[in-house]
């Protein structure tokens, strides 16, 4: 298992180095400066690239670049927030989006839960027909129009929640954001709960438990629920990326100071180091999650950690 | 197993599951509240909250130079000149200034009561060090713009591109009250160009204190403004601002802060305005139709002209009856009203109304029609140009080359529209370019047509004809014409420098040449429009810097 886990980091590491130097080159390829002001002469926009070490050739900078990165300074942003040095910039933004992400993926996971279960426990009933409408729905309608109509009805019209994330009230002001990210999750673990624990329903062992006289709930929370459960560990590592990628859109919406309204932001500023950064996050947390989904995998799946060998 | 054993091994099962589910979901919302910050606020029913769509990145008054942030810098930061509540310049931290005979020698007197947010003086140091702080190549400011291209201060060249000493800057500390300016030549608005925030004092001892953090977070400002920022995070969404108990003018100032909140999204602006959420919101061309007729909607005029640069080193754009003949077949009101709308004008002339005042009052740019001849909409006028043009130039099709950063092109598709219309054999084609490659491939040349802005920085003519001096920079089409260049050269030296009339008479004449020579084609002059709520009454909001200002709000109780 060691061995396994020893592996798999290098990997990672492998790969987020990898990363980083592609990232580098290709916001090298890109044309342009980050000092674009029409009003800039050469002469001045010339004085601005030496103070930030622009005038040198790649390989200097990149090499730079690595080094510092490792020991954790990704440099100043030039464009956005004037030398302030980007992984402070970062630091207050990523706990943002994590704590919204994290919590919108609890809530949405126990509501799909309940929903995907009442569903199959009821197959063809009421419950089933309610709950896969809410996941078709739910999968099927970009979270941007449910975000409006949230925002319409929760936060305009009976004034439940305040419309847009404010520091002063973290907590209400946070609802808004965390539904409207909330109901890709809730739809998918619904479906995908619904249809593992058919899977199992139908499974000779819970057969043979129902034979041998155990109760109908006593089946259902100890033989199907725990099998039907162990599966939803790989949707949630896709689910987590889906997160990170709706907050692009769900942060500018609701003018959350996460890394996701960051993003754009910093592409559209040509500001290097921050679009450096910001991607190498995004790029550790998938490789975080992947690695971690790896590793409950190896954990819970023998065969996989003899394959790994 | 009896019933009462298998109830206890459920619960046994359930419960650490159910009671870690609930620890998680407290965790999670103990986190969520820890996300929040202190905002200041001693009076929420007396502040502003107004609403913007820019993200302030920088808000440093020594190297801020645009819209963006520069209506936020100039809640907090003053120089010697300001600007009262309907735009006009008035004193700031000066009460009296003197001019020598020649006018390049300035002496202002720094007022008595002019304090930090801290109360300490503003002293004439404070300005000294401030203004080297912009030309000094380390500190890489943008606003290095407006000392290196905007007046003749002494020295300043030499510290920029030669690093020579900061102290040899034509900046000088008579006393704690007093100091001069030194230009090589005269500056008739010099005035008006003071009131930019770059031309702020900054307090040494302030900004060593706080190195590498000064105007970066709370506790490292220090205002000289009506408003202090107390709470601000680089980058960050919100930003709040309470009064400045030891500004000179605090009397005056009514609302006891001002909440700053980014928001893009238009829906989500429209709806925090009508909930109340929202004082003061920005509102786009395409959502103004939901305001059309509201007494709150506001219109902003912009300093901001748009206008379509031909290359003139190209030979079909270098015949001025081509030109002519363009400018002529602009559809300008289609463009407003069916685009940009509120806030936003047809342009047929350089100077936009109301930006640029006379000696006497008048507005410089105040007839929109002055040009209408050679630049109001007649397509069959444009046609004879055009016939003429080709035939001197011996050609019969017409291909235009369009640089472009955008690949949704609404406006250049109604210029096009038009051209293709009224213009037998002309045809043309967007050259789309990433936006930040936009100004080089300009700068480099490399198009037939282009579709660009200016916006002035301070109230005077030549803040937008400097733009066609053959050695400006932003001369991109290359109009070079002897003409023009004589009559704004004259302009400049002395005498007319020092003569206020005689000078904007012959500005007037450098127009007639542009417009005669169709150096640019003239399109619309952009401004905002913003939904202000009905509660808040007496918001400067203009097209100059300080393009915002609370100093004279109030806002009435629910």
């Amino acid at each position: 298992m060691r061995k396994y886990i020893l592996k798999r980091l290098l990997i990672s590491a492998a790969t987020l180095f990898v990363m980083l130097v592609i990232l580098f080159l290709l916001l090298e390829l890109m044309p342009g400066s980050p000092f674009n002001d029409v009003k800039l002469s050469p002469e001045q926009r010339a004085v601005l690239e030496a103070k930030y070490g622009l005038d040198k050739p790649v390989w200097e900078r990149l090499g730079m670049y690595i080094g510092n990165a490792l020991r954790g300074d990704f440099g100043v942003s030039y464009v956005l927030a004037k030398d302030v040095p980007v992984s402070s910039l970062l630091s207050s933004r990523v706990g943002v989006s994590i704590r919204i992400g994290l919590f919108s993926l609890f809530i949405g996971t126990f509501v799909g839960l309940v929903i995907g279960f009442a569903a199959a426990l009821w197959q063809g009933k009421l419950p089933d027909k309610i709950g896969m409408a809410i996941s078709v729905i739910g999968l099927s309608v970009p979270s941007y129009v449910f975000a409006v109509l949230f925002c319409y009805f929760l936060g305009f019209k009976w004034k439940w929640f305040p419309l847009i994330y404010d520091l002063r009230r973290p907590v209400t002001s946070a609802m808004l954001p965390i539904l409207a990210s909330g109901v890709m999750i809730v739809s998918v673990i619904a479906r995908f709960t619904r249809d593992e624990t058919l899977r199992v329903m139908q499974s000779d062992y819970v057969l043979f438990a129902r034979c041998q006289g155990i109760s109908r709930w006593n089946v259902i929370i100890n033989y199907i629920l725990r099998n039907a459960l162990l599966p939803i560990v790989t949707v949630m590592g896709s689910l987590v990326i889906s997160l990170l990628t709706g907050t692009l859109v769900i942060e500018g919406m609701f003018a959350v100071p996460g890394i996701g309204s960051f993003m754009g932001t910093a592409i559209s500023g040509n500001d290097y180091n921050v679009i450096l950064a910001l991607s190498f996050v995004y790029s550790v947390i998938y490789v975080v999650v992947m690695l971690g989904v790896d590793l409950i995998y190896g954990i819970l799946d023998p065969r996989i950690r003899i394959a790994g060998k | 197993m009896s019933r009462m054993s298998e109830n206890k091994r459920r619960i046994h099962i359930i419960g650490p599951r159910v009671l870690s589910a609930l620890a998680a979901l407290l965790l999670a919302g103990g986190t969520l509240a820890g996300c929040g910050a202190r905002i200041p606020s001693a009076d929420p029913e007396h502040e502003i909250n107004y609403y913007v769509v820019y993200q302030p990145s920088d808000l440093d008054p020594q190297t801020v130079f645009d819209v963006g942030n520069m209506p936020i810098v100039g809640l907090f930061s003053e120089s010697v000149m300001s600007r009262n509540e309907e735009g006009r310049l008035i004193y700031g931290l000066a009460d009296r200034y003197e001019k020598s005979e020649d006018g390049c020698l300035y002496t202002f007197h720094i007022r008595d009561d002019a304090r930090w947010s801290d109360g300490v003086p503003v002293t004439a140091a404070d300005f000294v060090f401030g203004w080297q702080r912009v030309v000094n190549p380390d500190t890489a400011s943008n606003a290095s713009f407006l000392f290196l291209n905007c007046m003749k201060l002494e020295g300043v060249e030499e510290i920029f591109y030669q690093h020579a000493p900061l102290d040899t800057l034509g900046i000088h500390a008579v006393d704690d009250h007093t100091f001069t300016v030194s230009l090589l030549e005269p500056c008739p608005y010099l005035l008006d160009l003071l009131v930019n925030n770059a031309f702020s004092p900054c307090r040494e001892d302030f900004f060593y204190a706080h190195k590498g953090e000064y105007m970066k977070k709370a506790g490292a400002f220090l205002s000289c403004g009506a408003f202090v920022p107390d709470y601000y995070e680089p980058l960050g969404m919100q930003l709040h601002l309470s009064k400045n108990p030891y500004y000179y003018d605090a009397e005056i100032v009514q609302v006891s802060g001002v909440n700053v909140q980014v928001l893009s999204d238009q829906q989500q602006l429209i709806m925090s305005f009508e909930k109340g959420e929202a004082d003061i919101i920005p509102i786009s061309g395409e959502q103004q139709e939901v305001a059309q007729g509201d007494p709150r909607l506001t219109e902003i005029p912009g300093a901001l002209i748009y206008y379509v640069i031909p290359n003139l080193d190209n030979e079909i754009f270098g015949n001025r009856n081509i030109r002519r003949a363009m400018a002529l077949c602009v559809n300008r009101d289609e463009i407003v009203n069916s685009l940009l709308r509120a806030g936003n004008y047809p342009l047929t002339r350089i100077i936009p109304e109301g930006i640029v005042f006379e000696e006497d009052g008048t507005d410089f740019g105040g007839d929109p029609d002055q040009f209408a001849d050679l630049c109001g909409y007649q397509p069959e006028l444009a046609r004879s140009y055009w016939e003429k043009g080709l035939q001197e130039l011996g050609i019969t099709k017409v291909t235009a080359e369009f640089l472009t950063s955008s690949e949704s092109n609404t406006f250049m598709d109604i210029l096009k529209k038009e051209w293709e219309k009224n213009l037998p054999g002309f045809s043309m084609k967007y050259r789309v370019v990433p936006p930040k490659a936009y100004n080089q491939e300009l700068h480099d040349g490399h198009f037939d047509l282009a579709l660009t802005g200016w916006s002035a920085d301070y109230a005077d003519p030549t803040a937008y004809l400097a733009l066609f001096t053959p050695d400006n920079y932003a001369n991109v089409g290359h109009y070079n014409s002897p003409a023009f260049n004589k009559v704004f050269a004259e302009s400049a030296a002395v005498p007319l420098a020092l003569d206020p009339q005689a000078r904007m008479e012959k500005l007037h004449e450098a127009e007639r040449i542009l417009m005669e020579e169709m150096a640019v084609i003239p399109a619309v002059t952009v401004g905002e429009a913003r939904m202000v709520s009905d509660r808040v009454k007496g918001v400067y909001m203009g097209a100059l810097v300080p393009h915002v200002n609370f100093k004279y709000a109030v806002k009435e109780a629910k």
